[in-house]
């Protein structure tokens, strides 16, 4: 299986496919990306053209007939990942699929199971890239016990804009197309879990600011997504948690981690950079994180290496998509009932 | 009436008596300090003889029966704050007590229940001093309308040291002593509240981070009041607070509040800073807060100007007093239940 060529077929052909994975997919030994299935015929043809696809297929169903591909890339909106991925595994191709994992945690169940019943199929979700920069930092810092005992984690990322009262409705606003997921919280919380570990409890108060928008006719329509969170979280070992996310904070100082512990207090700022102290220090000092010590995107490269068996998928496994597609709809069911929701579901 | 001599009598002289209230009351024309009870007879004659009180009372109960005495000042800690008050009424005192009302939401109900009863006489609760020097400032922007529609808000009461682990047992550690209150959570939510509007539904959750501390004895007693709270609340308006308070967030940044609205936004630093910006700014800049403006300390002027019927009672009032109580325990039940908890209870 070392060499085995990899013939991906994309499903979908967002930007994110179109400005990273394709770049990411050029540089695997022995891949090609040998089809596109887009919205429509015409807009399969211009990523085709773009990127010297050589096949177009009108629509999935008939990309996944094909049976030269044996790894699809799926890069359209949360709410088709479960068809797509369940279609595709059980095409008997490898999947990749973007971010958020589903639209629902049930979605996100179903994604995991058909999964488990291919376990000679790779299923990968497109991680989180947020955090990769101070992933392996934290991840050590905190692994080594810096903080002692972890007490409390803050988590802020607050748009700098006031609220866009006359703004566009957005796919993200949507939420027959985003499902539960909530501004960008989900991809801070798979971020946040890389560091800490779950949460088993969540509480939620959400609220929408901008309540209607226009859609491309001009017409006004309900928001029924939030565009401003505030969530609580117990975390599996015993610290408590807090995260905060808005859409609406103008002026605000941009994104802030903390983590506080019975020995030391670990900082991320706006540009991530670490600063940390202990006890009896005076104030926080800056970490150095050398670029070798970084994380950095490998989308790509651990989706081949996986297929090809020298590597098992960490960034991002079905089971912790599920994980986070929990805690996402966990957040909407708190906030919903004012009840705290205790995980898994 | 106006001109009605005031006989003071103190019944317990802690530091808040001390600091403020007798210094308060010497400035104030036609009264004087006549008595003092507090724990015992020589921890009186200490008070005494240090501000010329001339009457020392073993007992607080011989105090409320001096009949030349027509106001007292209840300054225990904040359990025997019922008590006190219902004997005072009931011997045609005036009540000023120190804050925090009460240790219970019910406790609180009743004093004002009392209150009621004696419509003659003037019941008065010291109001939180943790906001003075911007109190000014922050209503006249509120007023002007300078935030638009208030969004959110971001409280920070954070102390700066790390977990004092194996730490004395202070009396605001012990749940006979202080009830639901903890923290500064009552004060906060004391100024929040007053220049915001009402809480009517809360969620919480909280932790314990020291949970043994030494007692006067040496003993080790288990703490069950938390030193680390997040508290979640809804204002009648959609609007929603978070306010994160700690006493193991070591190397933090102290406290700090954001109000957020559709059209601008203030913080208040450390220090007492303020800092504004309006949609179309490119960032905060500080709002000047000279000395001469700010609100001054008027707690017993208010309330002998009261007494002689030249003001009703503002700051506070039993009424407002019961209110903070109500929420304080609303966020111990919440950290309790995992559940919302709607105000009133």
């Amino acid at each position: 299986m070392a060499n085995e060529p990899i013939r991906v077929g994309l499903i979908g052909a967002g930007r994110n496919t179109r400005d990273r994975h394709m770049p990411g997919f050029d540089k695997v030994a022995g891949l090609e990306v040998a089809a596109v299935a887009n919205r429509s015929r015409a807009s399969g043809r211009t990523v085709a053209d773009q990127f010297n696809i050589p096949t177009v297929y009108d629509n999935w169903q008939e990309l996944l007939e094909d049976e030269s591909l044996n790894a699809v890339c799926i890069g359209t909106w949360p709410n088709m990942h479960r068809t797509l991925s369940i279609a595709a595994l059980e095409a008997g191709k490898h999947v990749l699929c973007e971010a958020r994992m589903a639209a629902t945690a049930q979605e996100a169940r179903d994604m995991l199971n058909v999964s488990r019943a291919h376990p000679n199929l790779v299923a990968q979700i497109v991680p989180s890239p947020l955090t990769f920069k101070v992933d392996p930092l934290l991840q050590k810092m905190i692994g080594e016990g810096y903080l002692g005992e972890l007490l409390s984690v803050d988590v802020q990322s607050c748009s700098p804009s006031f609220a866009d009262v006359d703004g566009p409705m957005h796919w993200r606003n949507d939420r027959d197309i985003s499902g539960f997921n909530i501004l960008n919280m989900g991809i801070w919380y798979e971020g946040m879990i890389r560091w800490v570990g779950r949460a088993t409890k969540v509480m939620a108060m959400t609220k929408v600011c901008v309540t209607s928008r226009r859609d491309e006719n001009g017409t006004q329509i309900q928001v029924n997504i939030p565009d401003q969170v505030n969530v609580l979280c117990e975390l599996a070992n015993g610290a408590q948690a807090h995260l905060r996310f808005s859409a609406a904070t103008g002026l605000a100082t941009g994104n802030e981690v903390w983590f506080h512990g019975t020995e030391g207090t670990i900082k991320v700022d706006n540009g991530l950079n670490v600063w940390a102290g202990k006890r009896g220090d005076t104030q926080l000092s800056e970490v150095p994180n050398p670029a070798e010590m970084q994380g950095g995107w490998r989308v790509e490269e651990e989706f081949g290496n996986a297929i090809r068996g020298t590597e098992v998928i960490t960034r991002t496994p079905f089971d912790v998509g599920l994980h986070y597609m929990e805690w996402t709809e966990a957040v909407t069911r708190s906030s919903q009932t004012g009840q705290a929701v205790a995980l898994p579901l | 009436m106006p001109d009605e001599e005031i006989r003071v009598g103190l019944m317990g002289a802690g530091g808040n008596v001390r600091n403020r209230h007798i210094p308060g009351f010497q400035g104030v024309n036609d009264l004087s300090i006549v008595a003092v009870a507090n724990r015992s007879m020589e921890s009186g004659r200490v008070i005494a003889d240090q501000f010329n009180i001339p009457q020392v009372y073993g007992d607080w109960r011989e105090l409320l029966d001096d009949e030349s005495i027509n106001a007292v000042c209840i300054g225990t800690w904040p359990y025997m704050h019922l008590t006190m008050t219902r004997a005072a009424l009931e011997k045609g005192k005036h009540v000023l007590t120190e804050a925090r009302m009460a240790s219970t939401a019910e406790e609180a109900r009743e004093m004002l229940k009392l209150s009621r009863r004696h419509p003659d006489l003037v019941t008065m609760l010291t109001p939180t001093s943790t906001a003075y020097r911007v109190d000014r400032v922050i209503r006249g922007m509120l007023d002007e309308g300078y935030l638009g529609e208030l969004l959110s808000v971001e409280v920070h009461a954070l102390q700066t040291g790390f977990a004092d682990r194996m730490g004395d047992l202070h009396w605001r550690h012990d749940w006979e002593m202080s009830g639901y209150n903890t923290l500064n959570i009552g004060a906060q939510y004391e100024t929040m509240s007053s220049w915001l509007g009402r809480a009517n539904r809360v969620m919480a959750m909280g932790k314990t981070h020291v949970p043994y501390r030494r007692n006067g004895s040496g003993e080790i007693v288990s703490v069950g009041i938390p030193d680390h709270l997040d508290v979640m609340y809804e204002l009648a308006t959609g609007a929603q607070v978070h306010m994160r308070f700690s006493a193991t967030t070591g190397l933090s940044t102290g406290n700090q509040i954001w109000m957020y609205g559709t059209e601008g936004t203030i913080h208040i630093g450390p220090g007492a800073a303020i800092f504004a910006g309006r949609r179309g700014d490119s960032q905060l800049t500080e709002v000047l807060n000279p000395e001469d403006q700010q609100a001054g300390y008027r707690v017993e002027e208010e309330f002998t100007n009261a007494i002689r019927g030249l003001e009703q009672v503002k700051h506070n009032s039993f009424e407002i007093g019961v209110h903070y109580m109500e929420w304080t325990e609303a966020v111990a039940r919440s950290v309790q239940t995992g559940q919302s908890v709607n105000l009133p209870l």
